[in-house]
């Protein structure tokens, strides 16, 4: 993995629109997605998936075993990658929490993106270079 | 034999790049063994020190989690496919919630659950982290409250503004003798902790209303609706819905209980099932129509099971399904419920957008009072009769309660075949109405009323209010 040489994200309007959108669907409850792409760092577009944590959408989110499965054989079948996910943080600002850093996987980028009253706000990116480590922001380029 | 293994792409730079390997191997641990010969770099990343599967990565064969089957244990098959998966969560709370770690003490004490697939440590630690709120410390709440704090449940809130009762205690295990006429709160608390002091109890001394429910219930994840009357019942539907947070409902009369869990978005809600509450007066309440003392511990023990099952994410819940207990003839039955198209709540055609100012209902009776009714008081019956004034008094309530106690000079005319009876009463003379607590007479005014009776007067308060105001040498109950 060459996650320590990447510095930053890019991600296609279409993919920002269709989080901020996701994101705000599910206010109040955390909104969560796939990202996927061509290469690191290079996000095309994204997946919905629905939010399965049961007790406390509002607050945490959970993608099960089989929508990550699904969506690893959508990229893996179009000949992309499966770069990482977006969750939002309702009425809460766009900073991984102590709770996404325990979760979060090297490899795997961590997009934040923050739903204030059900507005779609600020969003960042995020990678852990390896297990230990804490969490690095990436810059977040939106364009083509 | 040969296993095809799925590498999560995060994986896929350890292994070569590659997104799936064939390996032989008959259980699941020995494929992982073989995958990590051929990829050392793989190690830190599945498995724990110990040897065990790290809890941040999931094992599937063929599309079923290996913790459910028997773990790295579980035995494959020529042709199988094993995926390893990551973990994906995250969320917004800081610090405690996802933080919570056990001690040695909590690990000891949770041991069975720890060692159920279904549960194991990472389910308790979400136990720890949960929160659920019991309307009512009452029949239902009772139970649900002990069998939560046992469980490990992390923070359990409780609104009650009742005070212990003798009549209570045939049912409400929370409250010990040595508690009546001490707040249900105090003694429920108390109670709680001498169970399980790794267990945060926070009390609501308050009504659950319109101004204060929706503020109360947000802090919590869970809601266990555990309430006596209508007024609180839709009140906490209608709440949850708005927050969308499951609410598990029960209700108890007599022999009969039943239970569901009404979870926005992913079921009917209470309204789907009764639109508008009962009309006031027409269903009776514990208080006046009885209840077997054990059956809200098995609704209750319901309700609980329900909220655990919600906080760990396992098995069906009870949505969309009505579940009916006859204690008497020992059956459970199940009624499906859909979602209403025209709930006035939770449908397309939803017209509530705000919690009601709800109307009082029977319930436990103090609704009742409320309505425009002629009333009279307890002493100011007493001193008409005294002064020898011609009242025909009317008792409302069954034959059994009759044999409890009664005023002197009544006649029995239970409400439900008062329509049947009404050429025994005189229009001419005053009635006065009473059952325990006002309301059934209530009711049976209004039926009175509409036959055209117009010297009709209800008894304020029943026979409770006779034995406390006039005569405590009366029985109660």
């Amino acid at each position: 993995m060459s996650g320590g040489s990447r510095s930053f994200v890019r991600l296609v309007p279409d993919a920002a629109e269709s989080i901020r959108r996701e994101a705000a669907r599910a206010y109040p409850a955390e909104g969560c997605g796939a990202l996927i792409g061509p290469a690191e760092g290079a996000v095309s577009e994204t997946q919905p998936l629905p939010n399965r944590e049961a007790a406390s959408p509002r607050t945490r989110f959970t993608v099960s075993p089989r929508d990550y499965l699904a969506a690893e054989d959508l990229a893996d079948a179009r000949g992309l990658r499966l770069l990482g996910f977006w969750h939002s943080h309702p009425d809460h600002p766009a900073h991984p929490s102590p709770t996404d850093r325990r979760h979060a996987w090297p490899g795997l980028l961590t997009l934040v993106i923050a739903v204030d009253g059900g507005q779609p706000g600020e969003m960042t990116a995020w990678e852990v270079p390896g297990q230990e480590e804490p969490f690095r922001q990436l810059d977040l380029e939106i364009g083509l | 034999m040969s296993i095809r293994v799925r590498i999560p792409t995060p994986l896929r730079p350890h292994a070569g790049g590659q997104a799936a390997v064939s390996l032989p191997g008959e259980t699941v641990k020995a494929v992982l063994a073989a995958l990590v010969a051929q990829a050392p770099g793989l190690q830190a990343h599945l498995l724990a020190e110990d040897g065990s599967l790290r809890s941040f990565v999931n094992v599937y064969v063929n599309g079923e989690d290996v913790r459910a089957r028997s773990g790295l244990e579980t035995p494959l098959l020529d042709g199988d496919e094993l995926a390893i998966v990551p973990a994906i969560a995250g969320g917004a709370t800081a610090g405690t919630a996802a933080e919570v770690d056990l001690s040695r003490e909590e690990i000891a004490r949770y041991s069975r659950h720890l060692i159920m697939p279904e549960v194991t440590i990472e389910g308790q630690r979400r136990l720890k982290r949960s929160s659920i709120l019991l309307v009512g410390a009452g029949g239902l709440g009772s139970p649900a409250a002990l069998y939560l704090a046992a469980a490990g449940v992390g923070r359990i809130g409780i609104v009650d503004f009742d005070v212990v009762d003798e009549s209570n205690l045939q049912r409400q295990i929370l409250h010990d003798t040595g508690w009546i006429g001490r707040p249900k709160l105090e003694s429920a608390a108390a109670r709680l902790h001498a169970l399980n002091p790794h267990v945060r109890v926070e009390t609501h001394a308050t009504a659950l209303t319109r101004d204060n429910a929706l503020e109360l219930l947000a802090g919590y994840d869970v809601v266990v609706d555990g309430t006596d009357n209508f007024e609180t019942r839709y009140l906490t539907n209608d709440a949850c819905y708005f927050l969308k947070k499951p609410n598990v409902y029960g209700s108890i009369f007599r022999f009969e209980g039943q239970a569901s869990v009404f979870w926005p978005d992913r079921g009917p809600c209470y309204r789907c099932l009764y639109p508008e509450p009962p009309p006031p007066g027409l269903v009776p309440s514990c208080a006046e129509g009885g209840v077997l003392g054990i059956l809200p511990g098995v609704i209750g023990g319901i309700q609980a099971t329900e909220a655990i099952k919600i906080v760990l994410g396992v098995g069906e819940p009870l949505v969309g399904r009505l579940l009916l207990y006859d204690a008497l003839a020992m059956r459970f039955e199940e009624l499906k419920l859909r979602r209403n198209p025209e709930c006035p709540l939770c449908s397309e055609k939803a017209t509530i957008r705000e919690l009601q100012d709800y109307p009082a209902f029977c319930g436990t009776g103090r609704g009742a009072e409320e309505e425009p009714v002629e009333e009279i008081g307890a002493r100011e019956l007493k001193r008409r009769l005294d002064a020898g004034e011609d009242l025909d008094l009317v008792d409302v309530r069954e034959p059994h309660e009759w044999a409890i106690c009664r005023l002197e000079g009544a006649r029995l005319l239970p409400l439900g075949s008062l329509a049947e009876h009404l050429h025994e009463l005189d229009s001419a003379r005053t009635s006065v109405l009473y059952c325990r607590s006002g309301a059934r007479s209530a009711k049976a005014l209004g039926l009175l009323r509409k036959a055209g009776f117009r010297r009709v007067l209800n008894l304020r308060g029943g026979v409770l209010a006779w034995a406390r105001e006039v005569d405590p040498s009366m029985p109660t109950y």
